[in-house]
């Protein structure tokens, strides 16, 4: 796969109709007494050399999806086929080839290496644990890899604290890259980086995707790093999908009320332009996701909500007149006709 | 946009000339000067450990331990604070000078309420009754967006989130009405539809009641939202300053404009490479000789190597000033 910039063909990931609801635990026999609900309903595919982004606010349920993707969360409802396979039923080789192709990399290049495990141990460690390679060779794969992310190959010896945020993220890729993966779950790998480190990061995976064709599910809350990196957008509420579709869709024509305030209320570099957008303040916070509103997720912080939106919630549907892979899930927006102002 | 300076013949209310503060014999402030006029918002922007925090702590007169301040002096509503006492300066603390913290959770006290820890900053420099000092608070709770503010005046911090507790900050730090706020990365931890009613509220607060406010940033947007002014510092220096627009539409330093290609734009085009800056920042203890940024910088000549640019003014505007020898020539950088 060369200089596949765009998906093509069939899905290598489809997440079917996911839950994930975590227990409040209370009570004398510590039954559960609530469940918060983290993931409510999600359904998305992505492509072989595609990226796909989720986004929104913090407690939304951006990593609980990726975790589910990865098998280390169980859901309460709903499938992750990879390559269609289902990855919380996999066994033997299927789970083998899994774990190999799904890698992840976290926001905290800190906390996600060991600090007394010299770096190039650490990216050759999945080689070790998957593959029969030889010591020297699981070596000179780390050195090389190393060097693909933009450090030397002297490097290898050195432990993490010697290393500035921006070099161990490179370093964390190069681990995640070791096993040749097919889709990578990028859980705000940027987001704790400076931004002249953070451009140097964004272009890296860029580029690493090219060149190896691989997919990213490109978790973050940062809508104008998304803008940049991603083929298409998935905006989250709640636990719910609210909009998505291809990125210059989402961006340009966003359909959702939730998507419309949170591209307002992103401040642009540029004094003078600024000062002439209008801005939608939202009030409020999100609502605890263990007593979710009933109806339209949204709909306690909705400045065009109205009385039937409380009733039950409204389906991801395709937004009228726009291409079909834009959706929406409103009872109003994206419905053609006259659309209520906001 | 804001007010500017009021009166231009009246003292800002906060002017910083020369600061310098070092930690284990690196320069972390080297020679910083700046001034917050009443009304003013200034952007003080850069990269991580730049000395921005280290700045405002020396203002604040709170300095960790191992820092040290070599000299300059800074005046708080007139006054020349480094020379006196700690128990003068704690008296303007939260009265004439407050600040809001990088850190929010760490900075509140976790065993009490936190609607007394607002009234407890207010009566500690207002003589009004525990009623209408309860009333202030729940109205701050309020202003800062906080839902079911009455609700939220009687829990602990452990029982808010991490937004929430920011802004329990920041009403802390606004309930006296400062004549001078320093806000360090206020918003960086908050989600952007927060963060827009948080800045909305920093705003009615500078236009109101006319409140300088020294705004601590990394991130661009804020800067073009917020700023009348703004500083760029670059490993413990000022290496360009100017009123906002003009900065953003015209850079003097290499740095800046660097800076401001880096940044990914959401109404920019998609899938493309980012510009980057080449390098990494210098760590303090073993800073370049000549100018700090010529080692990642593409104009760099041999005089940079030797010897460091003072900050001067740009010939046609004398509010816009830079530290480099060729500042002319930054627009030739694509
Ligand atoms: N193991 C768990 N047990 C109980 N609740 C959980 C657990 N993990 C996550 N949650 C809750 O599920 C919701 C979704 O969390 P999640 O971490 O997926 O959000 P997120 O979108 O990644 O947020 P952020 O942007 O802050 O990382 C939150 O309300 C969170 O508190
Ligand atoms: N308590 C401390 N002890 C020793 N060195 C410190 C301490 N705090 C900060 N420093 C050093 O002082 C320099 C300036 O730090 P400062 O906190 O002012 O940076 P900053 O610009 O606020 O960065 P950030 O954007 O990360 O908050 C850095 O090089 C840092 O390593
Ligand atoms: S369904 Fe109603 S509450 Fe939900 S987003 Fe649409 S208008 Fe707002
Ligand atoms: S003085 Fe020289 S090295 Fe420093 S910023 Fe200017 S051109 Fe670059
Ligand atoms: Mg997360
Ligand atoms: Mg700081």
């Amino acid at each position: 796969m060369s200089g596949a910039v765009t998906g093509s063909g069939e899905a290598l990931l489809r997440v079917e109709g996911l839950k994930v609801h975590f227990p409040i635990r209370g009570g004398v026999f510590g039954r559960p007494k609530r469940w918060v609900h983290a993931v409510d309903d999600v359904s998305l595919s992505i492509r072989t050399g595609e990226t796909v982004a989720l986004v929104g606010e913090s407690g939304c349920g951006k990593t609980t999806t990726g975790q589910a993707v990865l098998g280390m969360t169980t859901p309460s409802a709903g499938r992750v086929l990879f390559d269609g396979v289902d990855v919380h039923a996999a066994q033997g080789d299927e789970r083998r080839m899994i774990r190999r192709d799904i890698q992840i990399i976290f926001q905290d290049p800190f906390a996600s290496l060991n600090p007394n495990m010299k770096v190039g141990e650490s990216i050759a460690e999945p080689l070790l644990i998957h593959t029969d390679m030889s010591a020297a060779a699981r070596r000179t794969e780390a050195e090389s890899l190393l060097e693909r992310v933009g450090l030397r190959a002297s490097h290898y010896d050195r432990l993490p604290d010697q290393f500035s945020g921006g070099q161990r993220q490179r370093i964390v890729i190069a681990r995640a890259l070791a096993l040749r993966p097919r889709l990578i779950v990028c859980d705000e790998p940027v987001s704790a980086l400076d931004v002249s480190v953070r451009s140097q990061i964004m272009n890296l995976l860029m580029e690493l995707q090219a060149e190896f064709g691989l997919a990213y599910l490109f978790i973050s809350h940062d809508l104008s790093v998304v803008r940049h990196l991603s083929d298409s957008v998935a905006v989250m509420y709640l636990g719910h999908i609210v909009e998505e579709g291809p990125s210059e869709a989402v961006f340009f024509n966003p359909t959702h009320p939730y998507t419309e305030a949170l591209l307002s209320a992103i401040p642009y570099p540029d004094p003078a332009y600024q000062a002439t957008r209008r801005r939608i303040v939202l009030s409020g916070d999100l609502p605890d996701p263990s007593d979710p509103p009933a109806g339209c997720p949204f709909v306690s912080r909705c400045p065009i909500a109205r009385g039937d939106c409380a009733a039950g919630p409204p389906a991801l549907e395709p937004v009228a007149g726009a291409e079909p892979a834009h959706t929406v899930a409103c009872f109003y927006r994206g419905k053609g006709g006259a659309a209520p102002a906001g | 946009m804001s007010v500017t300076a009021r009166a231009p013949t009246e003292e800002a209310p906060l002017t910083v000339r020369d600061l310098s503060v070092h930690i284990e014999g690196a320069p972390v402030v080297d020679g910083v000067t700046l001034d917050v006029r009443a009304g003013e918002t200034v952007a003080l922007v850069g990269e991580s450990g730049c000395g921005k925090s280290m700045t405002a702590l020396a203002v604040m007169g709170l300095l960790p331990p191992a820092a040290h301040v070599d000299g300059g002096t800074i005046r708080i509503n007139g006054s020349d604070t480094t020379r006196q006492a700690e128990h003068a300066m704690q008296r303007l603390r939260g009265d004439k000078i407050a600040m809001i913290f990088q850190e929010p959770v760490s900075s509140l006290n976790p065993l009490m309420r936190v609607g007394a820890q607002i009234v407890e900053a207010l009566l500690s420099h207002r003589r009004i009754d525990q009623q209408a000092a309860r009333r202030a608070a729940i109205e701050m709770i309020d202003r800062v967006g906080i839902p079911d503010p009455e609700t939220r005046f009687r829990q602990y911090p452990f029982e808010l989130s991490g937004g929430m507790c920011q802004r329990v900050m920041i009403a802390i730090a606004l309930i006296c009405e400062p004549a001078i706020l320093i806000a360090d990365e206020p918003t960086t931890a908050l989600d952007v539809t927060i963060q827009a009613q948080i800045l909305d509220l920093m705003r009615a607060l500078t236009d109101e009641t006319g409140t300088a406010l020294l705004l601590i940033t990394h991130d661009m947007g804020v800067v073009a939202d917020m700023a009348d002014r703004v500083a760029v510092m670059y490993a413990g220096r000022i290496v360009e300053t100017a009123p906002a627009r003009a900065l953003f539409a015209r850079q003097r330093h290499p740095y800046t404009r660097l800076l401001l290609g880096t940044i990914p734009k959401v109404e920019g085009q998609g899938r493309t490479l980012l510009p980057t800056i080449e390098g990494v920042v210098p760590d303090m203890r073993e800073l370049p000789v000549g100018c700090r940024f010529h080692p990642r910088c593409p104009l760099a000549g041999p005089r940079c190597r030797q010897e460091a640019p003072p900050l001067a003014a740009a010939p046609d505007d004398p509010a816009h000033e830079s530290a480099c020898w060729f500042a002319d020539r930054v627009g030739e950088i694509a």
